[in-house]
């Protein structure tokens, strides 16, 4: 669990470092249910535009997009000796320091990390991409009421749609995290009508329903989106028909898990064995279903 | 060849062709014939008509067998080459067995799949009251007189709301002749590409229509053209999409439903189904002119977010209006959204379909009652709804 626990940090960097880039959505958080490796966006996959200051710029400032292109390409240790260097550098540049601290998260120093995040505010109020990292680190420390507040700031300030849909979608996760049910609906639901073609805040809506025991309405939102998410949704819509206690539903989503499990190549070996044991639970309760 | 299908051809023989409902596509790019035949000779050969004959490839779609003609109007020729004389002349959406092909002709048995309509009354509508493809007419306006014969001075013995099917038995003066019957059973599997071409064709004409609205107002005589031309075309799509394989297979299992998108920028509803357009609605949402998302109850707004269907009636009541009655506003089926505001938004069919394309609602999603039985018929509760008013990105 802790390479999974990792795993997320650093996809919530990652998605950081995209959103400077403005190039990805939010991210997936389906760990909250299940320890299944969320599924990367296609254009999360592909790599970070870097976070350019300038685009003329030379010299010290070409430190910056130096470091940016460094972390876009995931060599985060030789991203943060840069980004530190032309944070020396550039003492004045908040887009320097917002990348060296996500380099500093991406290195797990969470808290220095947290500290650059507020000096790039500090140096540029109307930053959206920085509360939204800021928010990531406290996310990541658990810290939820905090990295709310910085998920609240980023959607205020965002200005364009890739922020702010991130923002939303960063906020429903931290309110549904925090139980706040109706409010993480609330905000999902905005990020949704934002971009109706985006899967993961109608993931994220389909695990909140489950918590809150709307099953049908969870279903809904699992089938729209199980194309993408086929190994997720199909453990879900088995567990899902189990708690509806809908035998023959649940003995066919349980064949469609167990198949889903055994076609997928790319799954870490402790990830198999945890699914494995899951399926073994979802067959145990499907016997004792009458 | 069925009874119908001969008589539609003994109509040709004296009737000109082509409905104005129905606007020729291309006809061989070519004059009629070689040698300068008019609609005279068309006809004149049809008389002599074989029950085969010569398509261009291009003019349709061939599969497994069957070839569905993709063009609006197209030539039937006696051989595989434009100076072959005209024996016919086929609609889109007909289908009928391919006999053999070669050089990029088909060579087509003219049998096509006709309902056993001999015994069923007939009557007549106006050709500018509906749609046809292959042998199917679909009313576009509501409360359409039908009528015992080809003109006004004949008697009403029906009359059709908006949507409804039926099969063509032939032509007259304008006039098309239907049987009393619903024309659902006829309409075949259409070619995805047929379906495609019919929904771009409905997607330019709305955008059109839904642009003239805002300027010059839903009673100018140009929006009113523009409303009849968006009619006509969805009309076309409408019939084609029911018949296609994707919706026959989502309406055998709805579970395969992923989701609706309501998009106010452009007044549509679209289904999803594992991640393909399977049906797009035209809409009506909340007489707010800014078209904002709502904010309190009777605001008149229509709410955006993701919400779910979250109870279904058939027959609603509204207020003391009766359910099923021709002026309950909400038409004849209802799915209520967990959208909040008191639990009364919804989707559901109207008493007014003139509103459809405009902002006219309390809150709610109205769309024609035909379309809201077809949805009705698709979703469950449970099925994802996300209302938007993205423009540029969707459709």
């Amino acid at each position: 669990m802790k390479n999974t626990a990792k795993n997320n940090i650093r996809t919530i960097l990652l998605t950081s470092v995209a959103c400077i880039g403005l190039t990805a959505g939010p991210m997936l958080s389906a760990q909250e249910i299940l320890p299944v490796p969320a599924k990367p966006r296609a254009d999360q996959a592909a790599p970070a535009a870097p976070a350019t200051v300038d685009p003329g710029s030379l010299g010290a400032l070409a430190l910056v997009n130096e470091g940016a292109r460094l972390l876009a390409a995931g060599e985060i240790g030789e991203a943060e000796a840069i980004l530190g260097r032309a944070v020396v550098e550039n003492p004045e540049s908040p887009e320097a320091m917002y990348n060296f601290g996500l380099a500093l998260g991406f290195n797990s120093k969470f808290a220095e990390a947290i500290n650059a995040q507020l000096k790039a505010i500090e140096l540029k109020a109307q930053f959206p991409e920085a509360y939204l990292a800021l928010g990531n680190m406290y996310l990541a420390l658990d810290e939820n009421e905090q990295a709310l507040n910085a998920f609240e700031q980023a959607h205020t300030l965002a200005h364009n749609e890739h922020v702010r849909r991130s923002a939303l979608f960063n906020k429903g996760t931290v309110l549904s995290k925090l139980e706040r049910f109706l409010e993480a609906e609330m905000a999902l639901s905005e990020c949704l009508a934002v971009d109706p073609s985006d899967t993961a805040p109608a993931f994220a809506l389909a695990n909140l329903h489950m918590r809150q025991g709307n099953y049908e309405m969870a279903l809904g939102w699992l089938d729209s989106v199980s194309s993408d998410y086929q190994l997720e949704t199909s453990f879900l819509r088995c567990r899902l028909q189990l708690k509806l206690k809908d035998r023959e539903a649940a003995s066919k989503a349980f064949g469609e898990a167990g198949k889903t499990l055994n076609e997928s190549k790319n799954l870490s070996e402790e990830h198999r064995i945890e699914l494995t044991r899951a399926l073994e639970e979802m067959a145990k309760e499907l016997s004792e279903l009458k | 060849m069925r009874t119908a299908s001969w008589l539609m051809f003994a109509i040709l023989l004296v009737m000109p062709f082509i409905s104005s409902a129905q606007s020729i596509f291309e006809v061989d790019n070519v004059p009629a014939t070689t040698s300068g035949s008019s609609r005279t000779d068309i006809t004149a050969a049809t008389a002599a008509a074989k029950p085969t004959g010569w398509v261009r490839g291009d003019m349709g779609v061939v599969d497994k067998g069957q070839l569905s003609i993709t063009q609006g109007t197209v030539n039937v020729r006696s051989g595989p080459g434009l100076s072959y004389e005209i024996l016919d002349q086929v609609r889109r959406g007909d289908r009928f067995p391919v006999i053999k092909s070669q050089s990029g002709w088909h060579n087509i048995s003219m049998v096509v799949a006709d309902v056993d309509d001999s015994k069923q009354p007939s009557a007549w509508l106006r050709n500018d009251m509906c749609v046809q493809v292959g042998k199917v007419a679909m009313v576009i306006l509501d409360k359409v007189n039908l009528r015992a014969g080809p003109s006004t001075s004949h008697s009403i013995v029906s009359t059709s709301t908006i949507g409804r099917t039926f099969p063509v038995l032939g032509e007259k003066d304008g006039w098309i002749q239907i049987a009393l019957i619903s024309g659902e059973k006829m309409i075949e599997r259409s070619e995805p590409k047929l379906v495609e071409h019919a929904q771009q064709d409905f997607m330019i004409a709305y955008n059109a229509y839904t642009k003239l609205v805002p300027t010059k107002g839903l009673n100018h005589a140009d929006t009113q053209a523009a409303l009849r031309e968006f009619r006509a075309k969805y009309g076309i799509y409408s019939l084609l999409a029911k018949g296609s394989d994707e919706v026959k297979k989502v309406r055998s299992n709805p579970a395969v439903i992923d989701k609706i998108v309501i998009n106010k920028a452009n007044f549509t509803s679209t289904v999803y189904s594992n991640g393909k357009v399977v049906r797009i609605y035209p809409i009506a949402y909340g007489a707010n002119p800014d078209g904002a998302n709502k904010q309190k109850v009777g605001d008149k707004r229509t709410p955006q977010g993701a919400f779910s269907i979250v109870n279904k009636a058939v027959n609603p009541q509204y207020k003391n209006i009766p359910g099923g009655a021709a002026n309950n506003p909400l038409g004849t089926r209802w799915m209520g959204l967990s959208a909040g505001w008191g639990g009364s938004i919804g989707m559901h069919g109207t008493s007014a379909p003139s509103s459809i394309g405009s902002k006219a609602s309390a809150g709610c999603v109205r769309m024609f009652t035909a379309d809201a039985e077809d949805l009705f018929s698709l979703v469950k509760v449970g099925t994802p709804v996300i209302i938007t008013s993205v423009t540029g990105k969707l459709n």
